[in-house]
């Protein structure tokens, strides 16, 4: 091809940049600090000893599994959580690059999920050898954890390019995704069960894909029940989530220059 | 790679850049550009200040897309609007080449091929390997300069390059750049609201005012570069300025009569 345009997206090079952008606020996270990684264990624990210890008091019927299943639900949380929070503000506190080169901007938030996503994946990994260790379940269904955890990055993933891209021309996003993480956390089953929902109103459940998500992990540890007439409604939000981030992306890109 | 015609590398037709404020005002950045560049040509363009110099590089660069009109590129293009921006105060030196690389579009490869190539250009010794934070504004122009001359664009985007820093630091970048460009046979487009930075280092001359550019010859530059200096001197009547505009004149007189010869 004779022509060459400049804006054609070169998928090696948009992988590459999209690893060392990775690496490079892996690298970032924990530089000058003493425990590091550990922080990744240790905030999770906490939040499980706190919330644990004060639901111990609501929750008097709380399973014995409790505590394990919480553990997994809030590094879920905290992984969605703090991905959208930062990857909705990355384009403007990435201004500097996106007005000095044009490159496939998508990288900025897409590398701050897999960042998360890289510190999702040691806790569970160590999740996974304690439970299987201490026999805390009948058995781990490794193949389920994996599907779990490419629905949560993918979802997340899209819903970031979404924000992200809205956040440049409309400030007000990043404070509705903080306000909205907010109401988010309690419409998710992270620290109750949602079998605990009365039946008449847990359809709601189905218009918020964590749900599944959250359902899936729990299935894949502990072989807790689906609900599949949720899975159907919340499969259509993820696979539409997906379709619109990169559809909105790719529309709003071309402008970002204009706005920061 | 190029349009092999007849080497136009960049190609703007009735490019018009519009921008909106928070207040719904609309103001004109760029107004019906027609601009063609081509192979090895080293354009200067001089304006002041909001003239709209940076959004056309923004445009030829691809950062932004134009309102009206339409741009081809036929080649890779690297702008070094902000020649530091992306380089992570954490990261050391060569962390740093292998991002910002990548962000101004080399291959991984060509940046492993011409890793050795940007040290020796940058030529800051074992700071290479120290955090950006630790380096001195000269070593971060260099090691800057080195990534983006070592880039393997086609066309390579400056903007006020040599405006920020002092004196002494801009003559020794200048000659740098001076001789590396003439050496690599780049195809470079210069922005200065300064008209004697341009001197050296473009062969084709544009005046950009209000969002509008035309071409203007290399007399007409120096006459610009000397109102600009003169200028200069009058607002700060020092000794020392006194002589590097004195010196300033003396080289561009010098230069207009070898070009005469």
């Amino acid at each position: 091809m004779d022509k060459h345009n400049i804006h054609f997206f070169n998928f090696v090079w948009g992988l590459d940049l999209l690893w060392e952008m990775t690496i490079k606020e892996v690298k970032l996270r924990y530089k000058n600090t003493t425990l590091g990684f550990l922080w990744v264990i240790i905030y999770p624990v906490i939040q499980v000893i706190i919330i644990g210890y004060v639901f111990s008091f609501i929750n008097k019927t709380a399973d014995s599994n409790y505590k394990y299943s919480l553990f997994l639900n809030l590094l879920i949380w905290n992984f969605f959580s703090s991905s959208l929070e930062n990857a909705t503000s990355s384009i403007v506190q990435n201004r500097t690059i996106v007005k000095k080169a044009k490159f496939p901007y998508i990288v900025i938030p897409l590398s701050i999920v897999l960042c998360n996503g890289i510190h999702l994946l040691l806790p569970l990994m160590l999740f996974c050898v304690f439970v299987s260790v201490f026999h805390i379940t009948s058995g781990i269904n490794v193949l389920m954890i994996f599907i779990s955890c490419l629905i949560l990055l993918f979802f997340t993933g899209s819903l970031s390019l979404i924000t992200s891209a809205l956040n440049v021309k409309w400030r007000d996003v990043g404070f509705l995704i903080r306000a909205s993480l907010m109401v988010w956390f309690y419409a998710t089953p992270i620290i109750y069960n949602i079998f605990n929902i009365p039946a008449n109103i847990n359809y709601l459940w189905s218009l918020n894909p964590l749900t599944e998500i959250v359902m899936f992990f729990q299935y894949s540890f502990f072989r807790t029940p689906i609900f599949f007439s949720f899975i159907l409604l919340n499969s259509l939000i993820i696979i539409g989530t997906m379709i619109s981030g990169l559809f909105i992306f790719r529309r709003f890109e071309d402008y970002f220059d204009d706005y920061i | 790679m190029f349009n092999k015609k007849n080497d136009v590398l960049v190609s703007l037709q009735g490019v018009t850049k519009k921008y909106s404020t928070a207040n719904c005002n609309t103001y004109i950045a760029l107004n019906n550009i027609n601009l063609e560049i081509t192979r090895g040509e080293r354009i200067g363009i001089v304006g002041n200040n909001g003239a709209g110099k940076t959004t056309l590089l923004k445009i030829i660069g691809g950062i932004t897309k134009p309102s009206q009109g339409k741009v081809t590129t036929y080649a890779k293009i690297v702008s070094l609007i902000d020649l530091e921006a992306g380089f992570e105060p954490e990261l050391s030196g060569i962390e740093n080449i292998i991002v910002n690389g990548l962000i101004i579009g080399m291959k991984k490869q060509e940046i492993k091929k011409n890793i050795q190539s940007i040290i020796n250009f940058a030529d800051i010794g074992p700071y290479i390997y120290e955090p950006f934070y630790t380096y001195s504004a000269g070593m971060k122009f260099r090691l800057a300069c080195a990534l983006a001359i070592n880039s393997q664009a086609d066309v390579l985007l400056f903007d006020e390059i040599l405006s920020s820093s002092d004196w002494g630091f801009q003559q020794k970048i200048f000659k740098m750049l001076t001789k590396t460009l003439k050496n690599k046979q780049l195809t470079t487009v210069i922005c200065s609201y300064v008209p004697e930075t341009l001197w050296s280092l473009a062969s084709k001359f544009y005046l950009m005012q209000k969002g509008v550019i035309k071409e203007i010859q290399k007399n007409q530059v120096r006459h610009l570069a000397i109102t600009h200096i003169q200028q200069f001197h009058q607002t700060f009547r020092t000794r020392e300025i006194e002589k590097i505009a004195v010196g300033m004149t003396k080289s561009i007189n010098f230069n207009t009569a070898l070009d005469n010869k």
